[in-house]
């Protein structure tokens, strides 16, 4: 879904000119509006490749996760580390698409966690869900700097993300719901700014920003959440750490944004700060409270309204006349 | 955005292919080119603009209830008609981007403040429910008619597929939702293979096309929602099948419509193409959630919109991981049908590479 010729400037020119529909059809076709016959080919293999294989593994797992009372629990534990073997040395001496390569990892990659629950399942080791989701993310991690597939690295990212909130419920139980927040705030943060530090190098694809764009979301409404939350509750839960972060996050990000002339970092990063000031402003005024909620009304009309302004300026500024 | 030369560039060529009856107005295209560069025209700045006014119509509300004005639903509901109307002027009135962003929070409040005096209002005198889905109905329909703002249309569409859903589930006709469904999946279809007749037909609906085809998509998927979680509203809508076939069928004249750009000709490739189609889409007949999803992603692919085609692929994981889990079988045979769906995927896409192979020889 490459797009050469804007879709904005043919809708321009159809509304102010007697262009016919035949002709607006097939320029949405030859300017690479619409899809191609090789988009549909490229589209139509990734998506039977990524539904197959996902459709394969949620099958293994539903194949172990059933009951099996008569089977003995080494033919269990052999099938699966038979697969695992199967699929990791097919990825290993895969000689065509890298694509296809990294797929296989990733169906790897889940069926260590599928191992480790099976493993668990047999021998009732008392572990805590902690431990299990460790023990999935620990042993991935070498497929995951190997493959550098944006889907793995998703995955691990959620793994690593579901093992520390566990940490926190289940062993580390004296830490905060902000300190919980912040430490997520940082691990998701610290996952963009390698990202955008290897993109800056050109070793990933640029292209395909859904990965960024998501960590940075997540990361985005964990401080923003802790800093309200603050707010609200006593300041020694963090020691106002939320606040140096969030700050911190907001003068790189903007910088940032600027700089690789990105508004998607221009508009969450203000979005958040308008949420936490409209927060502030609700917090320092409890007492008059109509005042307070008419004042934050206005306060984030007006900033919205700012920002906008300010963003459409920018996006002239940086492409141009339209 | 483009420029000049851009614009330059394909105005000649229209003007070749066309011949010399092709007119158009420079000045208006280049004064509006420009005025969309200043105002909302990146998917995130329209997402903030829609989240500011979520965020402000809340802070309003909390407001009312607190200075205690939502004793008067009269003053409510006028205030309401007031912002709605008030939202359209300043959009028409100031062509910039503060317009969007002041109106879209106007928009989102008048909304609220009608639904919320209206039901005060008739209250004690007959059916709120119903009349509040009507006058919202009513109002929504004005706005996609008459505003002149893309994010109010789209808005607006959404409004309306709440109150046509408000009444249909207030009045327990839940088996109604497949004559939305229906409509739903017909207007997609429409407006995803007509784009270039319905842009030229006028300027009206050139501006609306795209806010109301993105409404139309969270509409559906709304609504698809509501199927695969009755409980929600403690709906009971049954003949799924309903939805679902109309909704295949709406797939399969897509996929030939894409068919027929291509350049495949070949009988047998044909038949082997509509054959696995059938096979895909046959088993989710019962479960319209699927073809739904499959047929916002497909339409949106086929069109090029970015935006409707991550909402049918979110939509379409989210509906298939339920589908699978509420099969009413044992998980071993939910283990056999997903292997076998998996490899019936994987096979496709050997075979779809050996066919790319020898096409590209």
């Amino acid at each position: 879904m490459k797009n050469n010729l804007p879709r904005e400037l043919i809708y321009a020119v159809a509304r102010h000119s007697n262009w016919n529909p035949a002709g607006i059809d097939a320029r949405l076709r030859s300017g690479n509006v619409y899809a191609s016959a090789r988009n549909w080919g490229s589209f139509l293999r990734l998506f039977l490749l990524g539904t197959g294989a996902s459709f394969t593994v949620a099958g293994i797992i539903f194949f172990f996760a059933y009951n099996w009372a008569d089977m003995h629990k080494f033919v269990k534990l052999g099938l699966i580390e038979l697969l695992l073997v199967a699929t990791t040395g097919a990825a290993l001496l895969w000689k065509g698409s890298r694509t296809i390569k990294n797929v296989l990892l990733t169906g790897s990659t889940v069926l260590v966690g599928v191992l480790f629950a099976v493993f668990g399942q047999i021998y009732q080791t008392g572990a805590n869900a902690f431990d299990f989701f460790f023990g999935w993310t620990y042993f991935v991690v070498l497929w995951v700097l190997v493959a550098n597939f944006q889907p793995l690295w998703f995955i691990f990212l959620a793994l690593l993300n579901t093992t520390f909130i566990l940490y926190t419920q289940q062993v580390a139980t004296y830490f905060t719901f902000n300190a919980v927040l912040d430490v997520l705030f940082i691990l998701n943060a610290a996952a963009v700014l390698i990202w955008e530090a290897l993109a800056t190098r050109g070793k990933v694809s640029v292209q395909h920003r859904w990965f960024p764009r998501i960590i940075s979301l997540a990361a985005i409404t964990a401080i923003t959440i802790s800093m309200i939350v603050l707010l609200f509750s006593s300041f020694r839960d963090d020691n106002g750490i939320a606040y140096i972060l969030g700050f911190g996050m907001y003068g790189a990000a903007v910088w940032y944004g600027h700089r690789i002339k990105d508004l998607f970092y221009l508009s969450a990063i203000p979005f958040s700060a308008i949420s936490v000031g409209t927060a502030i402003i609700i917090r320092l005024g409890e007492h008059m409270e109509e005042f307070v909620l008419m004042l934050a009304t206005l306060f984030v009309i007006g900033s919205i309204t700012f920002l906008v302004q300010y963003l459409g300026k920018l996006n002239r500024e940086w492409h141009g006349k339209y | 955005m483009a420029n000049t030369n851009q614009l330059d560039a394909l105005l000649h060529g229209i003007a070749q292919e066309q011949g010399e009856g092709f007119t158009f107005d420079r000045a208006s295209i280049e004064q509006e080119a420009q005025q969309n560069s200043l105002r909302i025209s990146q998917l995130a700045v329209k997402v903030l603009v829609i989240l500011g006014g979520f965020l402000g119509a809340s802070t309003f509300l909390g407001f009312l209830v607190a200075a205690g004005l939502y004793n008067s639903p009269i003053a409510m509901a006028t205030l309401g008609i007031i912002l709605l109307a008030g939202a359209e002027w300043l959009i028409r009135n100031k062509k910039e981007s503060t317009a969007d962003s002041v109106g879209v929070s106007f928009n989102i409040i008048g909304y609220i403040l009608l639904a919320v005096g209206v039901g005060q209002l008739v209250e004690e005198v007959m059916d709120s429910g119903t009349v509040v889905a009507l006058v919202m109905a009513c109002a929504a329909t004005l706005l996609i008619l008459f505003s002149h703002s893309g994010i109010c249309t789209f808005l607006a569409v959404l409004v309306l597929n709440g109150s046509l859903l408000g009444l249909l589930f207030i009045h327990k006709i839940y088996n109604g939702a497949h004559a939305l469904i229906i409509l739903q999946g017909a207007i997609l279809i429409f407006m995803s293979l007509n784009e270039a007749k319905l842009i030229a037909a006028s300027a009206k609906l050139n501006t609306k096309y795209g806010p109301i085809r993105m409404g139309v998509i969270f509409s559906l998927v709304i609504t698809l929602g509501l199927f695969v979680h009755q409980k929600f509203l403690s709906s009971a809508i049954g003949y799924f099948w309903v939805s679902g076939l109309f909704l295949s069928g709406c797939l399969i004249y897509l996929l030939h419509r894409v068919l027929q750009n291509t350049d495949i000709t070949n009988i047998k490739t044909k038949a082997a193409f509509y054959t696995c189609c059938l096979l895909i889409l046959t088993p989710t007949v019962v479960a319209p959630s699927v073809p739904g999803a499959l047929l916002i992603l497909l339409s949106s692919f086929y069109i090029g919109h970015k935006p409707g085609f991550w909402v049918g692929l979110l939509a379409l994981a989210y509906f298939v991981i339920l589908y699978y889990y509420d099969l009413n079988l044992t998980l071993l045979a939910k283990s056999g049908v997903l292997v076998a769906s998996g490899l019936f995927f994987l096979g496709g896409f050997v075979l779809l590479n050996r066919y790319l192979k020898s096409y590209a020889n």
